[in-house]
């Protein structure tokens, strides 16, 4: 780390690309970066210390502020961890619905994720029909939940609200919208040939980085790494969910990765819709006491949370591990370094999908 | 690194992240085992890597303990994956000339027990240096 070099080189804590604060540190030899080193800290949170010793029903509005981005997954793995402990169980309707929520929500992260991506790239008019795009899959969020990003949609036992018919009408135009649209956003990314000059063949991430850094999610699985933990879900696997997986290992795999992800979500919400049954949307149960880790898959990778409550429901401990944390620790010590020029440095940080808010939860 | 004006103390910063409850978890792990105290160890990490990096680490120790089966039980016990690849503390070379000094031994008639000892003792002295 403490080494002399030609420059070393700040970017951000605040920084046209960023969409959250972080400072990284390139040690350059003129134009090539050598190393690098990320400085987080701007804006810590510190909320497990703020979740312990009270009860669930506070903590799960915590949960999910804990990223702007991603809130429903946050809000979905504290709940089931809650209903691991306790043993409740949940309506199958519900459980379909669930997974309706959760995915608009990774369809409107990772519209986000390749929106911030083209914009970094200085692809602007790409940028902007994406994150048009995304206002349709936020939409319906706000249609189903109420409310666009902290919808507190999952509770233990269930979930709030169900879906009426008209709402399901909607949904199905929304995602025939989405779907319409993104195939000719996702052929305008893939044949750019100036998207290809800065996307492929850069931020190199190999699959024994992967495995040394532990990195999740579509960071994982553009570098041939098949993990996704979608596959442990019950839900999920009744649906036959199976994850997609690239082997480019750059930029463009982990932006083309998310397309392909946005694609497969619009599968799996009309299979929900096909397979869901009528009936219950709340079952009963009472939180008590006992310990649990339970995985699930937000946008970005494996999200843990390690749950211990005590006899009234009240959290005694609670630890988590956002997917962003191994993601950003892989792009800064393996693909950033070696990248040819500091222009790509943005781009390739971008092309990680970094959350800042989780990451210093 | 050069001092510059601009860059802040990070220790502070640094310290909060290594006392989260998994990171502290993976820090209390490694300490106990080469009997460092817990204090000296997270000061060593604070200096040796960055933010990210010590966000990381438990992380990066779940997949060295899910990969333990493929070790042998002297890599094993010096924790020498771990502290090469996974949490780079010590140089390659090092550590394999320390797994080389414990193999001896052991030809040389003293108890696996004892030359791993004595192996564990040899590390704990690299990465107090």
């Amino acid at each position: 780390m403490k080494k002399t070099v030609d420059v070393s080189l700040p970017i951000g804590p605040v920084h046209p690309c960023f969409k959250e604060p972080a400072r990284i540190k390139c040690s350059t030899a003129g134009e090539h970066v050598l190393s690098a080193e990320i400085e987080l800290g701007y804006v810590k949170k510190g909320i497990e210390r703020i979740m312990r010793g009270r009860p669930w029903q506070e903590v799960m509005f915590l949960a999910e502020r804990i990223c702007g981005i991603c809130s429903v997954i946050h809000n979905m793995v504290f709940i089931e961890s809650v209903e691991r402990i306790s043993d409740i169980k949940v309506p199958k309707r519900a459980a379909y619905l669930r997974v309706i929520v959760n995915e608009l929500d990774r369809i409107q992260s990772h519209l986000l994720a390749n929106y911030s991506y083209c914009y970094t790239i200085e692809h602007e008019t790409l940028a902007m029909y994406l994150l048009n795009l995304r206002e349709t899959a936020m939409d319906q969020i706000e249609l189903i939940t109420g409310a666009r990003v902290t919808c507190a949609y999952i509770i233990p036992g269930g979930v709030r609200f169900d879906l009426s018919k008209e709402s399901e009408k909607s949904l199905l135009g929304a995602l025939e919208k989405i779907e319409k649209d993104l195939i000719r956003y996702n052929r305008m990314f893939e044949s750019g040939p100036l998207i290809s000059l800065r996307s492929r063949d850069v931020g190199i991430l190999s699959k024994e980085d992967v495995k040394e850094s532990h990195a999740v999610g579509p960071t994982a699985r553009a570098s041939g790494i098949n993990i996704d933990q979608r596959t442990n879900h019950p839900t999920y696997q009744d649906l036959g969910f199976k994850p997609i997986v690239r082997d480019s290992c750059d930029n463009y795999g982990r932006i083309m990765i998310r397309f392909d992800e946005v694609f497969q979500s619009i599968e799996l919400i009309r299979k929900c819709l096909e397979k869901m049954p009528d009936g219950l949307i709340r079952g009963g149960g009472e939180v008590g006491a006992g310990e649990t880790t339970w995985i699930g898959e937000a946008p970005r990778g494996e999200l843990t949370y390690r749950v211990r409550t005590d006899e009234y429901g009240r959290i005694i401990d609670i630890a988590i591990q956002t997917p962003s944390i191994m993601n950003i620790e892989a792009c800064g010590h393996y693909m950033l370094k070696g990248v040819d020029s500091a222009a790509d440095v943005t781009a390739t940080f971008i092309s990680s999908d970094p959350c800042i808010a989780c990451n210093e939860r | 690194m050069t001092e510059y004006l601009y860059e802040k103390d990070l220790r502070g910063m640094k310290y909060r992240i290594l006392t989260g409850p998994f990171q502290d978890n993976a820090v209390s792990k490694i300490s106990e085992h080469f009997g460092i105290n817990k204090q000296e160890f997270r000061k060593i990490l604070i200096e040796n890597f960055d933010m990210s990096f010590l966000e990381n680490i438990h992380a990066r120790y779940q997949v060295w303990e899910s990969d333990q089966n493929s070790y042998d039980k002297i890599s094993k016990e010096l924790y020498s994956k771990l502290l090469t690849e996974y949490l780079p503390l010590i140089e390659k070379a090092d550590m394999n000339s320390v797994i080389d000094d414990v193999k001896y031994s052991i030809e040389n008639g003293t108890s696996a027990d004892e030359a791993i000892m004595k192996g564990k003792a040899h590390i704990r002295e690299m990465i107090l240096v």
